[in-house]
């Protein structure tokens, strides 16, 4: 059995792209910048005390599940999500959404998965594909990286479904089961744009927003003395891959909620939204400065070329205009 | 993970791993003019030098725990477990075995008296077989 499911668009967030190509599957047509607004993917964070890959965790996003969950939600979607403890149920469950004629999101790990280009077979485990077919022990897996619709067999698929590590998703799958008949894209984007700001200035907690990449920006003016040149370049090549190359569409998703701003000007003809749209294209640069000269620093690991004092100031950089852009997007009045 | 599932991909070689450089994914980017669109793009000017440190440092680590498996100063599971880029605890999750228990296992003396239904399991895991993981230079025959 395999669904009439249209793989439409290679996309750069994974789950944000999922969630398109699910919602595509109901004839809703929404653009992958679009999803991300509304779901405010759009985050910083900054996990000194977590470890990927020996360094520490920068992550410039939400985290795993909140977008689609927030995109249903918020365009008044019902959806239910799932994690199950043993793989054999997990497996059962989901042949059984297949067989309803819904295609199935589910969050993997990417060590064990095939068709995954090679260097990107890490221990990640936040990675999101749809399912939408079975046949001879084998699924049907439209992944938002790879192009072409992708085969994976039962056993392999069981193992990607259950890596083990941090941030585990013991199975974890979603899937939409009703939707209303009018879906109107305004008043999300605006909850959409309120929860990002919110969770951009006022979390009161050190590590996140604003603040965390503040605190990103201290830290990192540390680590040479702290830990040596060769380990603090290790920790920047780490911040820099997955601000650059984990599915972000560039500065770490700066770009796509430009996009999506820009977007949104359109849909709630407000030219201010535009004015910030491009705004956050210019943070955007700023930061692709930053990854742009910080890898420079990878090439000698003993000896960096750029001071990191003189990356942590561009960071700062970044900080003051991402909260010059969010103070002025709270503003915006959208009655 | 019961028992009867046996999944037949292959993990990666990260001793010998080369970086495709020219694997595209979807950028975004903006105009003067404020316009967005995207693209596939391969490179966005830094992709060699981060990636390929990236791996520098995973392959770092498995020649520091070759040689010193060839010293006898650890077991022959710290340098498959490099080889797969796990850490104690991640290993520990996925062969089921106790963090401390591995931990013992990577001393040389007591790795010699594991018995097979065990070295079983971490060979699982590793996808070799047992002649492998008690000597890693067969690995290469």
């Amino acid at each position: 059995m395999k669904l009439n499911f249209d793989h439409k668009q290679l996309s750069a967030h994974c789950e944000s792209g999922a969630t398109v190509n699910l919602l595509g599957y109901y004839n809703v047509k929404i653009s992958e910048p679009m999803v991300f607004g509304i779901g405010a993917g759009y985050y910083f964070g900054h996990l000194p005390f977590m470890k990927m890959n020996f360094s520490p965790i920068t992550t410039y996003r939400s985290l795993p599940g909140l977008v689609f969950s927030r995109t249903c939600k918020n365009l008044g979607l019902s959806y239910e999500r799932k994690t199950f403890k043993s793989p054999q149920k997990s497996m059962d469950e989901l042949d059984r959404v297949l067989d309803s004629g819904n295609p199935c999101g589910v969050q993997v790990g990417t060590f064990h998965l095939p068709f995954f280009p090679q260097e990107y077979r890490m221990h990640y485990n936040m990675h999101n594909m749809v399912v939408f077919g079975k046949e001879n022990n084998e699924y049907f897996v439209a992944d938002s990286v790879v192009p072409g619709d992708c085969r994976i067999s039962y056993d392999d698929f069981v193992r990607v479904r259950y890596p083990k590590g941090a941030f585990a998703p013991n199975g974890k799958m979603y899937h939409i089961t009703n939707i209303p008949e009018n879906i109107d894209f305004k008043a999300p984007a605006i909850t959409g744009i309120k929860k990002t700001c919110y969770e951009m200035l006022d979390i009161p907690f050190p590590l996140v927003g604003i603040k965390g990449i503040r605190y990103f920006a201290r830290r990192l003016r540390k680590w040479p003395m702290k830990k040596g040149n060769k380990v603090a370049s290790q920790y920047l090549g780490q911040s820099i891959l997955s601000l650059e190359e984990i599915g972000t569409g560039g500065a770490g998703y700066r770009f796509i909620y430009g996009a999506f701003l820009n977007e949104a000007a359109d849909l709630l003809q407000r030219e201010e939204l535009k004015e910030i749209g491009k705004e956050m294209g210019e943070a955007g640069n700023r930061w692709r400065n930053f990854s742009y000269l910080g890898a420079r620093n990878c090439k000698n690991r003993a000896e960096p070329e750029h001071t990191y004092d003189f990356l942590a100031d561009i960071i700062m950089d970044c900080a003051d205009m991402e909260e010059k852009i969010f103070k002025k997007l709270r503003k915006v009045n959208f009655k | 993970m019961s028992e009867e599932i046996r999944p037949n991909v292959k993990i990666i070689d990260a001793e010998t791993l080369e970086v495709n450089l020219d694997y595209e994914i979807t950028h975004y980017k903006m105009d003067e003019n404020g316009n967005y669109s995207h693209c596939m793009l391969a490179n966005w000017g830094g992709k060699e030098l981060t990636n390929t440190q990236s791996w520098e440092i995973v392959k770092e680590r498995i020649r520091d725990a070759k040689e010193k498996v060839m010293k006898n100063e650890v077991s022959p599971i710290a340098y498959f477990m490099e080889k797969c880029i796990t850490d104690v605890s991640t290993l520990s999750k996925y062969v089921g075995i106790a963090k401390w228990r591995i931990k013992r296992h990577l001393k040389p003396a007591i790795f010699n008296k594991i018995n097979t239904k065990v070295l079983q399991k971490y060979a699982d895991f590793f996808q070799i077989d047992i002649e492998q993981l008690k000597n890693i230079e067969s690995n290469k025959k």
